[in-house]
């Protein structure tokens, strides 16, 4: 019976002492991300548990997330990893929006294709949410704020302001502003109309009937720029150059936005400051 | 055809045998041990805290049925050797399919008793849940969880007519808990297979989806009785036709296959 004892207690000693081991390492050993199963794979295998599947998966890449510490590791170690499991997770339970809402703030700024890949992942999931716009909109932000792209902004934010009536109508509005940023007067134009319709309110149709004069001044400015080039074989350098002949005046927006012409395209800018109290000193000008 | 007597008689001897195992209580502290949990697991979740404390507690209530099929149903259903056949020593004599008809009984009730208890501590634990959280836990509907519950059982009782199926067409335990989850992947995995192969066409094409679709009348989309996301959910959009044609799909399903393992066990040779 003693030797037996003695074998305990040396093994019990001997498995404590390589525990402790054991727990060094494993704190040595950096935090890891995995790449889960392909999202068909895992419903296959689950079946039923699909669903409880995509939970534990996220629980994992939140523990993931909140064991670095700030400056620890830069977010391109995981973010390819991290993306292919948020895609997994939303396929697998599409119905949960806190996996949306951390795919969006843990990959959506790493880098415009990361955006893109988030973008991509609030879009799919905006489907099983009809009555919020959040989705959408971040969607449509990763595009304008992450990848420069301020057209699939545009279309992207003017959808969630179509799909959803409790939407605000500002997002709708922003989305005709970046058409017009990027030199797309018409899909702008068209947008405000949209934005006018929908709007219920009297004062915000008179903004929206505002900013549509302008966008049409614009337009105006930009067919007198087409018809400058048919006469003269090429396009003016400056917008000066079709006054009088092929425009009146050129249009002042009241410090709203600010005509730029670059090449052979008009854009519609929010003016700096300085334009902004500049030009609200002038007459209003919309031809 | 059969008499139910004999059948009920049977299935009493079946429920004792695994109350006698513990096989039930055993099942049922595990499962009371998990929903308890959710009060654990329900922190990582942010937002969306009801709907994920409702689908863990239904799929504690799911994955305790498939332990209990698998795992205690397969081995009370399957002719071993080793094992014998107690019912088959009972004084009173028993038709094959008062035989099959009463260990369904018997695993049914067994089925049904675990559903009850486990989807009523679950109920209490969602909305205790509810209580504390009530800003992340907006919706609980008492009917769609019923619903659900039942929706489970069903499909649970349709794996059970399966395994007695496969226990009359082989000898052994094993073969019949293989047979019984390569069933269950395959009834997973089809619905995956349709998708990918919808968008074919010609005729080739049309083929594999008449297949796919034959397969699925023999290997259920068990997603289809799958209820789970309504019990948080504000927009009620199920219809009732396509819930009475499942009920009725899931009973004509149960009853094909008891009677096929009734007329196969009618024909085997108990050596």
């Amino acid at each position: 019976v003693k030797a037996k004892i003695l074998l305990l207690v040396t093994s019990f000693l001997f498995m404590v002492g390589m525990f402790l081991l054991q727990e060094k390492q494993a704190f040595l050993r950096p935090p890891s991300l995995n790449k889960y199963l392909p999202a068909n794979i895992q419903k296959a295998t689950l079946g039923y548990f699909s669903e409880l599947g995509a939970y534990f998966q996220f629980i994992d890449m939140t523990i993931f997330l909140g064991s670095y510490f700030p400056g620890d590791t830069t977010p391109y170690s995981y973010g390819d990893e991290m993306a292919h499991n948020f895609d997994v997770i939303t396929k697998l339970q599409p119905k949960v929006k806190d996996f949306y809402y951390l795919c969006q703030s843990s990959i959506a700024h790493i880098s415009p294709e990361f955006s893109k890949i988030a973008s991509n992942i609030l879009q799919r999931g905006a489907k099983y949410f009809p009555d919020d716009y959040f989705l959408t909109f971040f969607s449509g932000f990763n595009y304008y704020y992450y990848c420069n792209d301020k057209k699939t902004a545009a279309k992207i934010l003017l959808k969630s302001v179509q799909n959803n009536k409790t939407a605000p109508n500002w997002i709708g509005h922003l989305a005709g502003v970046l058409s017009a940023d990027e030199g797309d007067l018409l899909t702008g134009l068209a947008t405000l109309e949209i934005m006018k319709n929908i709007s219920t309110d009297d004062a915000e149709k008179i903004r929206y009937e505002n900013d549509i004069n302008i966008f049409k001044a614009a337009i105006n400015v930009q067919n007198a720029a087409t018809a400058f080039l048919q006469k003269y074989g090429h396009y003016p350098l400056a917008l000066d150059e079709l006054v009088p002949e092929f425009i009146s005046q050129l249009p002042n927006t009241g410090g709203l936005f600010k005509l730029r012409w670059k090449g052979n395209k008009i854009y519609l800018k929010r003016p700096t400051e300085e334009e902004k109290e500049k030009d609200s000193q002038k007459p209003l000008i919309f031809l | 055809m059969f008499s139910l007597k004999p059948a009920l008689a049977l299935a009493g001897i079946t429920v004792i045998d695994a109350l006698r195992r513990s096989a039930v209580l055993g099942l049922l502290l595990f499962g009371m041990l998990l929903i308890l949990s959710t009060f654990f697991f329900y922190q990582f979740i942010p937002r969306d805290i009801g709907r994920f404390a409702s689908d863990f507690v239904v799929s504690v209530s799911a994955l305790i049925g498939f332990l209990f099929l698998f795992f205690h149903c397969v081995q009370t259903v399957s002719w071993d050797k080793e094992k014998g056949i107690i019912q088959s020593i009972m004084s009173r004599p028993l038709s094959r399919a008062d035989y099959v008809l009463g260990l369904f009984f018997g695993l049914g009730f067994l089925l049904i008793t675990l559903n009850i208890m486990l989807g009523s501590v679950g109920y209490i634990a969602l909305v205790m849940i509810k209580h504390l959280v009530p800003t992340y836990f907006l919706q609980l509907s008492m009917q769609y969880f019923l619903l659900t519950s039942l929706s489970l059982l069903s499909g649970q009782l349709m794996l059970l007519a399966v395994i007695l199926f496969f226990s009359s067409i082989m000898r052994g335990s094993f073969p019949v808990l293989l047979m019984a989850l390569g069933y269950y992947f395959t009834c997973s995995g089809l619905p995956v297979v349709r998708e990918s192969f919808q968008m074919k066409e010609g005729l080739i094409g049309k083929l594999q989806e008449h297949t796919l679709t034959a397969l699925t009348l023999l290997f259920p989309d068990f997603s289809r009785f799958d209820y789970k996301t309504f019990i948080t959910s504000n927009s009620i959009e199920l219809s009732s036709s396509l819930l009475a044609v499942n009920f009725l799909f899931s009973i004509a399903y149960i009853v094909v296959f008891l009677t096929l393992a009734s007329i196969i066990y009618q024909k085997r040779d108990l050596q």
